[in-house]
């Protein structure tokens, strides 16, 4: 029965949408026709809330523009070859572009084409051997690094359109610009991405150059019996001893890169905002909404940026007692007799004679104590319960009836 | 259904003006259907483009034998939202801004509007995962029912039957505190 009346909602919401009166299809359900007339109503009342959620008509222009850009700037570019553990056709590709690239640097045009405008018969050249950078970046990090600079460029480039009122130039380097910012989002996340993968999914930036020096437990960080650098320090100065930094693990390379590659996509964007804004008034009346657009685009990457920044950072700003690196000076008044290494962390095991007074490093509860709140589950869990709530209530009534609004 | 396969179909072969036909007839759509998942305006509209922009990148590679072309938007639409709810939940999530439906110019008729929305909004976060994308896709994007399923990946039955629960608990949430009769 509950599947029939199911089956008997679609048919009439179709039969609804199609043009069809309300009694009609009701009539051919007697047995349904009081909660289907409700729930009829509220599929509709649905739709008629949601009729006014349109896009914005010049977000839609934009994002056309873009699209089309982005159709443009995919077309240029090189057939990428998935690689392979040797792969003839990309080697030759590689090495042909390599060749193509040192003809056209000896000739100059490329010197000559780096200054090139949108409107430069020589800005193909620019393109291309922007093109050839992007192929010859070593990782994808470079990748982000490369287009995040580009993106920069053409926020010049529209500035100088724009100050032209060549307004068409404009629209057209903003969509390579877009191009350019999504491209680097993307490849840094693509390197998170795989980043993770070889982590067992810890995040990136959870593994910080700060931590990567700092030793592997605190309460070990006791001096070596031959180590130079952990001797007492002559005359039990007051200060700190820096260990020497140990060569750094991949995991710590690639956070180090993530945050370069963050940084530099923040300062591109910020750069080009300033450049972009400080345009604003210069401009002729005529490019000024474009350039309005750009700002308000290049503000959004730009804040994007900022917060994927703050997230790095803030998932780096581990408590200050897991950075066991500086080891405190050892006071002049303490003996400078320095025991060998206890290497067990076992706290029943007795303590080494005259050990010097060296402050527990270790936090409370472990180093990655900090988890992120994911507030949306707790928020479900408790809709749920309301949701179930309501269902079970014996007192529930009819609600009202909503006149429907048929498109 | 034939000619949009057609249209899909020279796309797939690298027609420009094919894939901007495709863009115009499903933009508002996937619109809609991102607009009520996220939190705010400027999220749906960088969600949206940036559908747009992976379906072009993926186009040479979809056939339409394996699922509709619609199903297949908004498989993307769907796994983006995910990526980027994943992504935000990290963050401190904004509260749900204030609705922003096309301006009518009447600001009384304005504000019920969004608050409508807002209230639509709401209801939809409250329902279970499942319960929402089917309600979504149906009511807002107004997909039919094949398309939702095959969307979802799920039969049609299920889906009539998580839609018709899903109308239910909306009634509730959004009527639930004035029933009359």
């Amino acid at each position: 029965m509950s599947y029939k009346i199911e089956e008997a909602f679609n048919e009439c919401f179709e039969r609804l949408s199609a043009g069809e009166s309300l009694d009609s299809c009701l009539s051919d359900y007697p047995q349904y026709a009081a909660e289907l007339d409700l729930m009829l109503r509220t599929s509709f009342d649905i739709k008629r809330r949601a009729y006014p959620i349109q896009p914005r008509p010049e977000f839609k222009y934009w994002s056309r523009v873009r699209l089309q850009g982005v159709q443009d700037y995919v077309s240029r570019q090189p057939v990428q070859v998935k690689p392979g553990a040797f792969n003839l056709r990309r080697n030759l590709a590689i090495s042909m572009a390599a060749l193509l690239v040192f003809v056209v640097a000896s000739s100059g045009t490329v010197a000559a084409s780096s200054e090139a405008m949108p409107d430069d018969p020589l800005y193909g050249v620019k393109i291309a051997v922007e093109q050839a950078q992007v192929t010859f970046a070593l990782s994808d990090v470079d990748r982000a690094e490369v287009y995040a600079h580009l993106a920069e460029k053409r926020a010049g480039e529209i500035v100088a359109m724009a100050r032209q009122g060549k307004t068409d130039k404009v629209v057209t380097t903003t969509a390579k610009m877009d191009y350019q910012l999504a491209q680097a989002e993307q490849f840094i996340s693509k390197y998170e991405e795989s980043y993770a993968d070889t982590t067992g999914g810890e995040s990136a930036a959870s593994t910080t150059p700060s931590t990567a020096f700092s030793a592997p437990a605190p309460t070990t960080v006791m001096p070596p019996e031959k180590s130079a650098a952990t001797t007492v320090v002559p005359g039990g100065q007051q200060g700190n001893v820096t260990l020497p930094p140990r060569p750094l693990p991949p995991a710590t390379r690639s956070a180090i890169n993530i945050n370069r590659a963050k940084n530099t996509m923040n300062a591109s964007t910020a750069k080009s905002l300033a450049v972009l804004q400080n345009a604003l008034e210069k401009a002729p009346d005529s490019a000024k909404p474009a350039l309005l657009e750009v700002i308000r685009r290049t503000k959004i990457a730009n804040e994007r940026a900022q917060q994927q920044l703050n997230l790095n950072n803030s998932q780096q700003a581990l408590p200050p007692a897991i950075k066991p690196n500086i080891v405190p000076a050892i006071p002049a008044d303490k003996p400078k007799y320095i025991p060998p290494r206890n290497n067990s962390l076992n706290p029943s095991e007795p303590r080494p004679f005259n050990k010097p007074n060296l402050p527990n490093v270790l936090p409370q509860g472990g180093v990655n104590n900090q988890t992120n709140t994911v507030k949306n589950s707790d928020d479900n869990n408790e809709a749920d319960s309301r949701y179930n709530q309501t269902q079970t209530s014996p007192n529930l009534r009819l609600p009202i009836k909503v006149n429907p609004v048929v498109k | 259904m034939l000619i949009e396969e057609q249209v899909v179909q020279r796309a797939v072969n690298g027609d420009r003006e094919a894939f901007t036909y495709i863009y115009d007839l499903h933009f508002d759509k996937i619109y809609r259907y991102i607009y009520v998942k996220v939190h705010s305006q400027a999220e749906a509209e960088d969600l949206t483009q940036d559908v747009f922009i992976k379906a072009y990148e993926a186009i040479k590679s979809y056939k339409w034998r394996d699922l509709p072309f619609t199903a297949w938007l908004f498989r993307i639409a769907h796994n983006r939202v995910i990526d980027h709810v994943r992504k935000t939940s990290k963050e401190k999530r904004a509260p749900l801004e204030e609705a922003g439906a096309i301006s009518s110019g009447d600001p009384v008729h304005m504000t019920e509007q969004n608050f409508e929305i807002y209230q639509l909004k709401d209801a939809l976060e409250r329902l279970p995962d499942a319960q929402r994308e089917v309600a979504t896709m149906r009511f807002i994007s107004e997909l039919s029912i094949t398309e939702v399923a095959l969307a979802l990946g799920k039969s049609e039955g299920t889906v009539k039957a998580l839609q018709f629960n899903a109308v239910a608990s909306l009634r509730k949430l959004l009527y639930g505190k004035f029933d009359v009769v």
